[in-house]
């Protein structure tokens, strides 16, 4: 039995899979007074009808994201892994979020990071952080664009609206993360507990502060 | 088994949220195995966990919850979330095991300082805070006034040795009751040391000396009155902060003769877990594991 956390973004998801078989799913929307993942986890292995002691693999969704988010993920899939000496891995949320369009995964995904910036990412390469007004730029015509929260294309730039998958032609999280996760489980090398971290794409505000000054 | 991010930090003269989360994310595994091995236990032997559940950084206080948690639900083993401020206190039980309350405690730190009563019941209530700055927080400023290193407490209590802790006569704080400020002295500091321009190394250790001695009589002054008002048998002094020689001497001094008082050993006062292996061992017997997974509580008081 593994188990796989996707708590990067505003739509979160668990799943519990064997082999290629799924056993469990959960999806929802993050809030503020949601009850802790990991009572979710534990009801979603109870419904499973396993235990903990059946755990063989776990993997987390390692961002960009939501800075709470990745760290709750991030630290359950470390701590699982841990305690019971199973491989860890971790996965690149936005290629998760690509996955997560129907009739094949789109090949653009945009995550909202916030303060007028996204986090952006096409097939081919590493995630990046822009501007939300240099996207007219960087997205090519003709782009299939999967965007998390869905519709914000439109609030970005208008002319670009069209290019974003509607929300009907969107699978759950958790089907996206399905994929994802059983792909990793049997072709990527597991990680070092001491290796576990959210993926950065840019410095902490501190860091960038010190590095400017003279 | 401490892991310190003193030296991660000290670049930026203060501690920096996001690296603090970030680091932990990556030492905090390898130094609970670490400590297992330093203690020759395997994970077999553990029969519970404990874990800090607030106050504190919300980053890191998520990688520590969810971390402890994960681990006793993969190993089916109970779990108790406690406070970080009430394991100060409780620390004092590492020295004596015989200790209980009623305590009156002082817990002074960079984040906190807090004048609190631990009751007969168990239950601990805060009877005097800061209206400002905590005292770690006020040691630290004025060491930055005084162009010290970060961590700012060490700095001063150093130097100090060397000064006259009557060349100047800082003001003592004016909150009212048995709350604390911190604000003014460090303001007096700083007009003085603009006042004076160059300092002679003679003139910055009678300065830290000075700066030192105002506040810890103003922790003091607030211990001796409630002592006063509702005198217990026990006082407790905890928090990174009693680390201070100073203090240390002085609560002796003055607060000895009124109660047993008890200043957990330096390595014991700055942020550690044996503390909280403390307070978990006080809350079990007090209200049990917890039942359910709980979430990180970073404005978490005493309980
Ligand atoms: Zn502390």
């Amino acid at each position: 039995m593994r188990v796989a956390i996707d708590t990067s973004g505003v739509d979160q998801a668990l799943v519990v899979l064997d082999g290629r078989r799924l056993l469990a799913v959960d999806d929802w929307v993050r809030r503020r007074d949601d009850p802790p993942v990991l009572a979710r986890l534990d009801a979603l292995v109870k419904r499973a009808a396993g235990r903990p002691d059946d755990l063989d693999g776990v993997a987390a969704a390692r961002g960009p994201g939501s800075f709470t988010g990745l760290r709750v993920g991030l630290s359950l899939a470390a701590g699982l892994a841990y305690a019971r000496h199973i491989p860890l891995h971790l996965i690149d949320s936005l290629p998760i979020l690509a996955r997560r369009a129907a009739g094949g995964p789109a090949t653009f995904a945009l995550r909202d990071a916030g303060r007028g910036e996204v986090y952006a990412w096409r097939e081919g390469e590493a995630a990046r952080r822009m501007p939300a007004d240099e996207l007219a730029e960087w997205l090519p015509t003709g782009a299939r664009v999967i965007v998390e929260p869905a519709g914000m294309l439109a609030r970005w730039s208008l002319e670009l609206a069209h290019l974003e998958i509607p929300a009907t032609e969107r699978r759950p999280l958790s089907a996206a993360l399905l994929d994802s996760a059983i792909w990793t489980f049997e072709s990527q090398k597991p990680l070092r507990y001491d290796e576990v971290q959210a993926l950065y794409v840019q410095p902490a505000a501190a860091e960038e502060r010190r590095r400017k000054a003279p | 088994m401490i892991r310190s991010q003193d030296a991660l930090h000290a670049p930026f003269g203060g501690v920096v949220p996001e690296i603090a989360a970030r680091a932990h994310l990556q030492t905090l595994i390898p130094v609970v195995e670490r400590a297992l091995e330093t203690a020759s236990t395997r994970w077999e032997q553990v029969d519970a966990v404990a874990v800090t559940r607030g106050p504190g950084l919300v980053g890191c206080l998520l990688v520590g919850v969810n971390i402890a948690q994960a681990i006793a639900w993969a190993r089916r083993l109970p779990v108790i979330g406690v406070s970080h401020l009430a394991a100060h206190i409780y620390a004092a039980q590492l020295a004596e095991p015989d200790l209980k309350p009623p305590v009156l405690g002082l817990v002074v730190s960079g984040g906190h300082s807090d004048l609190i009563r631990w009751q007969a019941d168990g239950s601990i209530a805060v009877i005097g805070r800061t209206r400002d700055d905590a005292a770690g927080e006020a040691f630290d400023k004025g060491a930055r006034i005084l162009g010290l290193p970060f961590p700012g407490g060490p700095a001063i209590d150093k130097l100090a040795a060397d000064g006259n802790p009557k060349a100047v006569n800082f003001p003592r704080p004016r909150a009212p009751g048995l709350d604390f400020s911190f604000s003014g002295v460090k303001t007096a500091l700083l007009y003085d040391v603009r006042k004076r321009g160059e300092l002679s190394p003679r003139q910055r250790a009678d300065l830290a000396a000075s700066y030192q001695e105002a506040i810890v009589d103003a922790l003091l002054q607030r211990v001796e009155a409630a002592q006063a008002e509702q005198p217990v048998p026990t006082i407790v002094v905890g928090g990174g902060v009693a680390r201070n020689r100073r203090l240390r001497q002085a609560a002796q001094e003055r607060l000895g003769s009124l109660a047993h008082l008890v200043i957990p050993a330096p390595e014991l006062c700055t942020d550690n877990a044996a503390m909280i292996g403390a307070a978990a061992l006080v809350e079990w017997e007090r209200r049990g594991p917890d039942p359910a997974p709980f979430d990180a509580d970073p404005s978490l008081g005493f309980s």
